[in-house]
């Protein structure tokens, strides 16, 4: 997704309500950094409530509601039009269409390609599938009005049922609508079906650990979830919706940076539930720099953050159920856990850093010009830092952490029919500890960012 | 179906276990360091016993009793400095257990070492030996007496008659208040050499080595 100009968008929580959760994370940093004791009181605190949701987790994986496998003979699969918000994508569109045309469904759709003002050659690519493919149709823009508006003006053009909305650089597997179509009969007001996004040919390393970030995320987490109706997101990538649910919810927010995310929280708030299909295996394009991962992350965690505080009042509201007594508030906790952990633990860097500086100083002093009694005085090997790994709660909780996150890996693996190699290794040896850390930091940026409410380009 | 009251009460019990497991893991790691420090003290009583029966018999016959107090005194100065590491990251990471006596009776095993080094000068005729206290802060961080146990360190790898002792400046603890007076000790670092050269601030190598015999035997 792309847009020229922020302007566009809302960001921001409120100024003075943005501020004051700033300053009153500092205060509380500023506490609970004083001693290891307070870190572990602290860490205790979220490892109870982590339990807490382990366990509704576990009630969820093993509760599958009553999923009727639902037959669908022809004539009873409902219409259907394909939407592509597209713009400047001469890199992913030609194997988006191919993938698109291929798609299996026993009644002829459309597939409305929505193109938001390209200056690239990509609309010439387009222009071929479209002469060979009539089904296919381009909606022009004059100027560039984001994904959302592209969707909901073409929402108006089709009379379809089902709206499918697929992005520029997503190949759907051929049989992803056959699956997906049927799982809008299961039981409940259903409004969206989600598919299980995963990653789309992973090159480097960045882009493999990327490969079971998605696994755990869109895979074994969403299947659980989905059991007890506790979808907040559908991912923009690909999710089918009800033609009508959407024109009745007042279709996409034009200017939310994440649209996914909100249209999601909207239809859990208009009691409408998010259906998921683990059967529908919908590859899409990750980020293979840090640069563009970063890009893509300050607009998503920006915009968790933003659907976040508009959707407050569902917070532990009985009345949306699954959602606000579970997902809602995990989701939540997630953030916060995060950042805490991503401060603590740079702050314990920082500390020991400076220690070692100081010691170093000091044993410059006493070494009078000889080099190499000076680096061993400089020498600090003493472990004062790692009793914050060394400590009991720490121990246990992050052991805890672990094996949670290897178990919902190992079902995730399961689901996409994969089997865990050594060449994930180094992938898993880097999620476990870098990537945390490196997310964290963009987490930390974006609720600042978020939360002071400043300008953003990407 | 998800039941929430259900879960919550799990969630206070698993809570209460791993309460209990964060307990049991504390209690271990202080049962751990207790037992070295009754090893050190345990060697110290009987040094101790073989001072006074030294003192009942005549100078002429003590060599062998001095060897083994010089081996005994040696063993237990080694453990000392493997625990002092070990007590501070234990104490760093404990959360419910209760390090204030087994801190104490590390302390007082050092005070014991020193006494024994000063005495053995006298009932032994050792006089090779060179007690050297090293008076640090043990409640807080001072990188310079980390930077000063390091240089001690290379000293107690090249002389071996050099008996380098740890003494906390900030402790309460009567004895070492009483010896802190006796050389007047208010800062850390602070080294008193041979019990009579009161060395205040870091030293270097050099400095502290200057007109002190250093074998390595």
């Amino acid at each position: 997704m792309t847009n020229e100009n922020l302007s566009q968008m809302q960001v921001g929580i409120g100024r003075y309500k943005g501020a004051a959760i700033v300053i009153a994370f500092f205060i509380f940093i500023a506490l609970a950094f004083s001693s290891t004791k307070n870190m572990s009181i602290i860490y205790f605190a979220f490892g109870v409530v982590t339990i807490f949701s382990g366990l509704i987790y576990l009630q969820a994986y093993i509760y599958e509601s009553g999923r009727k496998k639902v037959n669908l003979s022809e004539k009873d699969f409902p219409s259907i039009a394909v939407l592509i918000p597209n713009r400047n994508s001469s890199e992913t569109i030609e194997k988006t269409l191919r993938s698109i045309v291929n798609l299996k469904y026993p009644k002829p759709f459309n597939i409305f390609v929505l193109d938001d003002c390209s200056t690239d050659n990509c609309l010439d690519i387009v222009q071929r599938f479209v002469d060979k493919h009539p089904s296919i149709k381009i909606i022009r823009n004059e100027k560039n009005i984001g994904k959302a508006a592209n969707i909901n003006n073409a929402i108006k053009k089709t009379d379809a049922e089902i709206v499918a909305c697929i992005d520029s650089d997503t190949y759907p597997a051929e049989d992803a609508l056959m699956k997906m179509v049927p799982c809008f009969y299961h039981n409940g007001k259903i409004g969206a079906v989600t598919a299980f996004i995963t990653t789309s040919e992973p090159k480097n390393l960045l882009q493999k650990v990327q490969e079971l970030e998605y696994f755990n995320a869109f895979g074994f987490t969403s299947k659980v979830m989905s059991n007890i109706n506790g979808l907040i997101v559908t991912p923009g990538p690909m999710t089918l919706f009800k033609r009508e649910v959407l024109i009745k919810i007042g279709g996409f927010d034009e200017k939310n940076l994440t649209e996914d995310l909100e249209i999601g929280l909207r239809l859990q708030k208009n009691h409408y539930a998010i259906e998921y299909c683990p059967d529908a295996v919908v590859p899409t394009e990750v980020p293979d720099t840090f640069k563009k991962l970063y890009r893509q992350r300050e607009r998503w965690y920006r915009g968790t953050i933003f659907n976040l505080n508009k959707y407050r009042e569902m917070m532990l509201n009985k009345k949306y159920e699954n959602v606000g007594l579970f997902s809602y508030p995990t989701c939540i906790l997630y953030v916060g856990f995060t950042i805490l952990t991503f401060s603590i633990l740079s702050w314990s860097l920082a500390k020991d850093m400076i220690l070692r500086g100081e010691v170093l100083l000091s044993g410059l002093s006493a070494s009078s010009g000889n080099l190499l009694n000076y680096l061993n005085y400089a020498s600090y090997s003493d472990l004062a830092s790692l009793p914050l790994f060394f400590n009991s709660v720490f121990l246990v909780f992050f052991g805890l952490l672990v094996c949670f996150w290897i178990f919902c890996l190992y079902n995730s693996m399961k689901m996409a029919k994969m089997k865990l190699r050594l060449s994930h290794a180094p992938a898993i040896g880097f999620i476990l500890i870098i990537y945390p850390m490196m997310i964290s930091l963009f987490y930390l940026i974006s609720s600042i960012k978020e939360l002071c409410g400043s300008g953003m380009r990407w | 179906m998800v039941d929430y009251k259900k879960t919550l009460i799990a969630t206070i019990i698993i809570a209460l276990a791993i309460i209990v497991v964060i307990k049991f893991i504390d209690e271990s790691r202080l049962n751990n360091l207790t037992k070295q420090v009754s090893e050190s003290s345990l060697e110290g009583e009987s040094t101790r016993l073989l001072f006074l029966y030294a003192q009942t018999i005549q100078y002429e016959d003590r060599g062998e009793l001095c060897k083994v107090i010089d081996f005994n005194t040696k063993r237990q100065m080694d453990i000392g400095y493997k625990l002092v590491t070990l007590l501070k990251i234990y104490e760093e990471a404990n959360l419910l257990s209760d390090y204030k006596e087994v801190r104490k009776r590390y302390f007082l095993s050092n005070v014991e070492l020193w006494i024994y080094s000063t005495q053995s000068k006298t009932l032994c005729n050792q006089s090779d030996i060179i007690p050297l206290i090293f008076f640090y802060e043990a409640n807080s961080n001072c990188p310079e007496c980390i930077a000063q146990g390091n240089i001690l360190d290379r000293i107690r790898g090249e002389c071996a008659n050099i008996r380098i002792i740890s003494l906390p400046t900030d402790e309460e603890v009567d004895i070492i208040n009483l010896i802190k007076s006796r050389f007047g000790v208010v800062s850390s670092p602070t080294l008193v050499l041979d019990n009579k050269k009161v060395l205040k601030g870091i030293q270097s190598e050099e400095t502290i080595l200057n007109g002190v015999n250093c074998t390595s035997q």
